[in-house]
């Protein structure tokens, strides 16, 4: 996020801790859609991700008025949303694998993939055949809502594993998007 | 976002969102986004409106019987009715309507200083031990309204200059984004 998102973040927040209405309104709209493309990302149904996503809005205004840093708000929202997707898949899901092996191998000196807006409609399709680890942390990336360390902070892994686990999951998405035909510098 | 973030943007192009569901989204938050009281804060208005209705007929007494504080006690039978009411009214709805009550915050204020004024003007129209201890209740509610009150406003106005700083703030990060 920029200066100016994180200002804006947090003359919201100061509003909804006055009582404005139409503050909590704002809030909500901003973050709509990247909460929203995060959560379908975990749980894949669009009726569970909007559940989810009021569950989230609801734990966040019940938090808003102790929140001391409210530029930490963006960086909060997912964690709290990724909270109540994985405690969801832990009911529905029987292969729900937080803590796979994905990450083992080192990582490699060949460069990363880059992806660009021309790729999206073979990206957001790729997304979805990769592992729960691999698809959270690119989602969060892509989505260029968090730094590295808050991307940490959401996963609640170090800032290492973050790097290396993007690392992974960009050639794993690669090589997803290769078996589909598409070509990715 | 301010920013300009192609690949994000494409993301969201590439899942349409159910138009019909996201209203019915945002009509539930906006229902469950109003403040409902919490058990406890219930139990402090019911206890009050208990306390407020109980007081009602000693001060019809007052008002009836004692010839004296007459007009004290009207006041208080009033204050007693218009308090009750508002108790009640927020029992009712179930939620505080937090902006009113800061503005009733200082209508309070002004009334305790007139009581409180009248109260001490008698005490020293007809000096007994009784009525210094009215003064001295009359100048105790005032303190307490006034203080309620200063809290109020030192709340309030740190965060309308909090506010108006992060605008400006604000305008100068879109700027200097702008310029880049």
């Amino acid at each position: 996020m920029t200066d100016a998102d994180l200002i804006l973040c947090e003359m919201l927040v100061l509003r909804c801790q006055r009582q404005d209405a139409c503050a909590a309104g704002e809030l909500v709209a901003l973050f709509e859609k990247p909460l929203l493309y995060f959560l379908r990302r975990l749980v894949r149904s669009e009726d569970d991700a909007w559940d989810l996503l009021q569950e989230t809005w609801i734990s966040a205004f019940r938090a808003l008025p102790g929140l001391r840093d409210a530029r930490a708000l963006p960086a909060f929202l997912y964690r709290t949303a990724r909270n109540h997707a994985l405690a969801r898949l832990r009911h529905r899901e029987a292969d729900y694998r937080l803590h796979s092996a994905v990450d083992a191998s080192p990582i490699s000196s060949e460069p990363e993939p880059a992806f660009a807006a021309e790729d999206a409609a073979a990206v957001h399709a790729g997304l979805d055949k990769l592992s729960l680890p691999h698809r959270e942390v690119l989602t969060l990336f892509f989505l260029r809502d968090l730094s590295i360390a808050e991307i940490a902070a959401v996963l609640g892994i170090p800032p290492g594993t973050v790097k290396s686990r993007l690392h992974h999951a960009k050639k794993a998405l690669r090589a997803v998007l290769c078996e589909g035909g598409h070509h990715v510098a | 976002m301010s920013h300009e973030n192609d690949l994000r943007e494409a993301l969201f192009r590439a899942e349409p969102v159910n138009t019909e569901r996201q209203q019915r989204f945002r009509d539930e938050l906006a229902q469950i986004m109003e403040p409902r009281l919490s058990r406890c804060y219930r139990l402090y208005y019911t206890v009050s409106l208990v306390g407020l209705v109980a007081g009602l007929p000693g001060a019809a007494c007052g008002v009836l019987f004692d010839g004296e504080h007459r007009w004290i006690w009207a006041l208080g039978l009033l204050g007693c009715s218009v308090f009750a009411g508002w108790t009640f009214y927020i029992l009712r709805r179930n939620t505080e309507p937090l902006r009113i009550m800061q503005g009733m915050s200082k209508v309070f204020t002004g009334l305790s200083a007139v009581v409180a004024g009248f109260l001490i003007f008698q005490g020293l129209q007809g000096p007994s031990l009784s009525n210094v201890f009215w003064a001295l209740l009359g100048l105790l509610v005032f303190l307490l309204a006034s203080f309620i009150n200063l809290w109020n406003r030192v709340i309030v106005t740190e965060r309308t200059m909090r506010e108006h700083i992060l605008r400006v703030e604000y305008r100068l990060a879109d700027l200097n984004q702008s310029a880049h």
